[in-house]
């Protein structure tokens, strides 16, 4: 008996959720686009990160810094292996958004002083964040604690933020080429630590106080991005 | 490897930081063979589920078998409605079907030295066979292991009894009338035992219990269809992914049995925060821009703006309706069909203003249009938009002003081509029957074409055809003893038909009588059973939790084969009256639950009330019980008593993780009799417009700057 009604009430369930067929308003959303969630989402859990070779990358940064004088960033997602060359789209005070360069992707990061701020369309998007102690912090290039904020969505949509103490420790200096850019940098570590873990961020500063690099953690779901300027 | 100079490490460590460790409240996702949260067998325990958590879990062994849905109402309160079926339990059924309630509530929480304490009714509605109360104690010692001891009354007391209380009336067959009472001179009455078990997380994924059982089977024992060696029962339960659970067990020596219990959390999306694409950024002006005027007297100026607002809104799935514009103020009116968080569609319309509109304006103010009519209108400066791009959001909703549409002299009129407009969608659908003893789940499947002819100023013309593709709720044979006018129960000579047929065809008027004055006017076939005519008017201001609405009809019922004719309001029951109707209050308590009443005249022509609480999540999510309570009595009703049930709706971008309005909503009823009937009409008031008002777009406005 169980098998036959287990089955019967599996697709009830489904029916019962998967609305529409096809329909000429905005509401719309398909049984298949259902499916095609749950399987995107399977095949992800699955999917090794991408390795994208290097020549490919060294390539499409020469093309897009000969495309215009404007400033351009190379961002790294070391969870999916993406890489991307970005461009400034938008400016609003110290802060910059900036979008692929070479499409119309609608998928964009922000940043302060060099620093990611936000994310949008990229998934658990980090909404905003506190980075005030921390670029005092990074243009004084001193040891010492400060508190950074990450807010993210939860499953109700509702802000939740994240607490981070960090504590700052200058490195050795290095010399840092990418793109246009070859100047000298001070290596600062950063060890940050939040109610449930722990995360090991590095920036790059120049001897002028630009950040030039930043390995960051953007959160549970977005994990490590590298910006590194090219110009 | 980092270097971290000692001094930093001293001061991390006397800022205290939170470690790891956290107190849950003996939570657990793993339920026992009554499908309430618990790591034991047949004994409940003082473990609480998470916040929200949904389990379903089903329990077979040896012709016994149970199907339980659970939900943790809150941290501490949780709730379970159960289907059972045991075969040749009684001559009079080859396999008895019994539905039951269950409630729970967490006393004490653990501390270091004691253990939580929890109370619970099992089976405390209904015909009882089930029916026992508890107070259980459960502890903790280190990680793994979870101690409970508890004393039990009812079944919970039947075996090995320690003593006894007052008295109980026993469980018979004969007595089991109409169900549906609350049989509170029984609770916690009668031979009392005491009952305990152990249970332990061996590895993440295997639990193993045990467990002394007080309950002594006695209504299957003397049926001879179970035998209770030892009192002793075991289990092993191993956690199959992420949200499945599968249990085998032994009980009393003799049986064996499986059970699968799945879990689901509301508060758990697909994904965070969704992953539809970025919004465009704000566009800031420049410095002194905002003096230069000069655009008002451009001639075809204000026509290419709305050109372009319109085309910067399509980007955002979002329909552009009209404008008003001056030189320092711009009025919007627009149509969001796609995003479930009101927020969000505000928060990219205004960005899609800042890129659009010329400098010098500065008061920005969205008007939301639902079925036609004005529902709010949300303003906000447009420095401050400007401003708290990268701030906090909740700083964007302080500076946020929502004012009734109305309270502006000159709103925006539609622009040409908005009206009229025709909307259609194809789909499945599935209709069903639960809990028939003749089959307790039915179905059909048919296809249904929907369409909508919007003709403007709240006029709406809307159908819904249906064809039965597959199904069985035909065969459906139970007699109709019903005592009152059969306003509902006749139900299964409705799902007879063949042939196509015409679920609803209304013409409905929407409008605005004044400012927080809402109302509805719907005329034709209303729905399924019934045509006729159907008022409503609401009383919600915009920034209220509270509304007050009243709704008059006048229905007839219709054929059952559900074309155009009408049939007779005589039934054997009696005659179905003309006017039926009530009076609302809804009121969002704020704290996730929502509470409507309802007061009036029912189908049958009954008079009472309804009540309705919905633990609502912020992602639109709701699951709510309701009662109703007429001056129809106990026997009158027939089985069951009153009407009851649960109901539930599920926001498809929860699933899709992608911006959507679309969801499914259900009412679960253990039983439609024809008492406390209310008429189902399309597009009530308040569901209407309530998600454009502040209250509902504060809650998920984290998504504002999404």
């Amino acid at each position: 008996m169980m098998p036959s009604r287990m089955l019967i009430f599996a697709v009830w369930v489904l029916s019962a959720l998967a609305v529409t067929g096809c329909t000429n308003t905005r509401e719309g959303v398909s049984v298949l686009s259902v499916g095609k969630t749950l399987i995107d989402s399977r095949r992800s859990q699955r999917e090794p990160t991408r390795e994208i070779p290097d020549a490919v990358v060294q390539r499409e940064i020469r093309r897009a810094l000969n495309s215009s004088d404007g400033p351009f960033a190379l961002m790294r997602i070391e969870g999916t292996g993406s890489v991307a060359v970005l461009r400034v789209i938008e400016t609003n005070g110290p802060y910059s958004t900036w979008s692929a360069w070479g499409t119309s992707e609608r998928r964009s990061v922000s940043t302060r002083g060099g620093v990611i701020t936000s994310t949008r369309g990229l998934g658990t998007d980090l909404m905003s964040s506190s980075v005030n102690g921390l670029l005092g912090m990074l243009s004084r290039r001193e040891d010492g604690i400060t508190k950074q904020v990450l807010r993210h969505l939860d499953g109700e949509n509702q802000i939740e933020e994240t607490e981070a103490y960090c504590a700052f420790t200058p490195d050795q200096r290095q010399a840092y080429q990418a793109g246009a850019l070859a100047l000298q940098v001070t290596r600062v570590d950063v060890f940050c630590k939040t109610d449930t873990g722990t995360f090991d961020n590095y920036y790059l500063v120049s001897d002028s106080g630009r950040i030039v690099e930043s390995r960051t953690w953007l959160g549970e779901g977005l994990g490590y991005f590298v910006l590194s300027h090219l110009r | 490897m980092i270097r971290i100079p000692t001094r930093v490490l001293i001061t991390l460590g006397l800022l205290g930081l939170p470690g790891l460790a956290v107190a849950d409240n003996l939570k657990t996702r793993t339920t026992n063979n009554y499908g309430t949260p618990g790591g034991l067998i047949d004994m409940p325990t003082a473990e609480s589920a998470p916040d929200g958590e949904l389990t379903t879990n089903v329990t077979y062994f040896d012709g016994f078998f149970r199907a339980t849905l659970s939900f943790q109402i809150t941290d501490r309160l949780s709730g379970s409605f159960r289907y059972a079926g045991t075969e040749d339990l009684t001559p009079s059924f080859s396999t008895y079907y019994d539905r039951s309630f269950d409630l729970r509530f967490r006393l004490f929480d653990e501390t270091d030295f004691t253990p939580a304490v929890s109370i619970g009714l099992r089976d405390f509605v209904g015909t009882g066979i089930l029916s026992g109360e508890y107070v259980v104690a459960t502890k903790s010692i280190g990680d793994r292991l979870r101690v409970t001891g508890g004393l039990g009354f009812g079944r919970l007391g039947s075996y090995g009894s320690d003593g006894s209380i007052g008295s109980r009336a026993p469980f018979s067959f004969a007595g089991v009338g109409t169900g549906g009472q609350f049989n509170i001179d029984d609770w916690f009455q009668g031979d009392y035992a005491l009952f305990g078990g152990a249970s332990y997380q061996v590895t993440d994924k295997l639990l193993l219990s045990a467990e002394y059982s007080s309950d002594n089977y006695d209504i299957a024992q003397s049926a001879g269809i179970l035998k209770r060696s030892i009192p002793w029962n075991f289990a092993a339960t191993y956690q199959v992914s992420e949200n499945t659970s599968l249990r085998a067990f032994a009980l009393h020596g003799e049986e064996f049995g499986a059970a699968l219990t799945f879990n689901l959390n509301p508060r758990s999306p697909s994904i965070k925060g969704g992953t539809e694409l970025a919004p465009l950024p704000v566009a800031v002006r420049g410095p002194r821009s905002a003096e230069d005027l000069g655009w008002t007297t451009q001639p075809g100026r204000e026509k290419a703006i709305t050109a372009s607002l319109d085309s910067s809104l399509e980007q955002s799935d979002l329909d552009f309706e009209g404008i008003t514009l001056s030189g320092r103020s711009a009025h919007v009116r627009i149509r969001n069909e796609k995003y479930d968080a009101t927020s969000q569609a505000l928060g990219r319309t205004l960005r899609s203003m800042s890129r659009e509109l010329p400098a010098s304006v500065e008061m920005l103010h969205v008007t939301l249009i639902e079925n036609g009519i004005p529902a709010s209108t949300m303003s906000l400066s447009r420095t401050d938009l400007e401003r708290l791009e990268h701030r906090p959001a909740r700083e964007a909703l302080a500076a946020a002003q929502f004012t009734d549409t109305l309270r502006f002299g000159d709103y925006p009129e539609p622009l040409p081509g908005n009206y009229p407009r025709f909307e259609w969608s194809i789909g499945p659908y599935l209709r069903t029957s639960l809990f028939d003893p003749g089959d307790p789940l039915r179905g059909d499947i048919g296809i249904r074409a929907k369409g909508k002819y919007h003709l403007g100023s709240g006029w709406i013309v809307s159908g819904s055809l249906g064809q039965k593709v597959i199904g069985n709720l035909d065969s459906a044979v139970k007699p109709n003893n019903s005592q009152l006018p059969r306003v509902r129960s006749d139900v299964a000579l409705y799902n007879r038909t063949d042939e196509p047929f015409l679920e609803n065809l209304t013409v409905a008027k929407y409008g605005r009588l004044g400012p927080d004055f809402y109302s509805r006017v719907t005329a034709g076939y209303l729905e399924r059973m019934y045509a006729g005519i159907s008022g409503e008017v609401l009383w919600k201001p915009v920034n209220s939790r509270l509304a007050l609405g009243a709704e008059v009809n006048y229905t007839h019922p219709r054929d059952f084969d559900q074309q155009f004719g009408l049939r007779s309001r005589v039934t054997p029951g009696g005659t179905i009256p003309e006017f039926n109707g009530h009076v609302s209050a809804y009121y969002d308590f704020g704290n996730g639950f929502h509470g409507q009443i309802d007061a009036g005249r029912y189908l049958a022509g009954d008079w009472g009330g309804t009540i309705t609480i919905d633990r609502e999540f912020a992602n639109g999510w709701k699951i709510g019980a309701f009662a109703t309570f007429t001056d129809v009595s106990a026997s009158q009703f027939g089985e069951g008593s009153f009407d009851k049930g649960l109901r539930f709706t599920v926001p498809l971008s929860w699933l899709v993780g992608k911006p959507t309005k679309q969801k499914a909503s259900g009412v679960l009823r253990p039983l439609t009799r024809d008492g406390g009937q209310r008429l189902e009409v399309d597009g009530r008031l308040y569901e209407t417009i309530r998600g454009s008002h502040r209250p509902e777009v504060a809650k998920s406005w984290g998504k504002y700057w999404r």
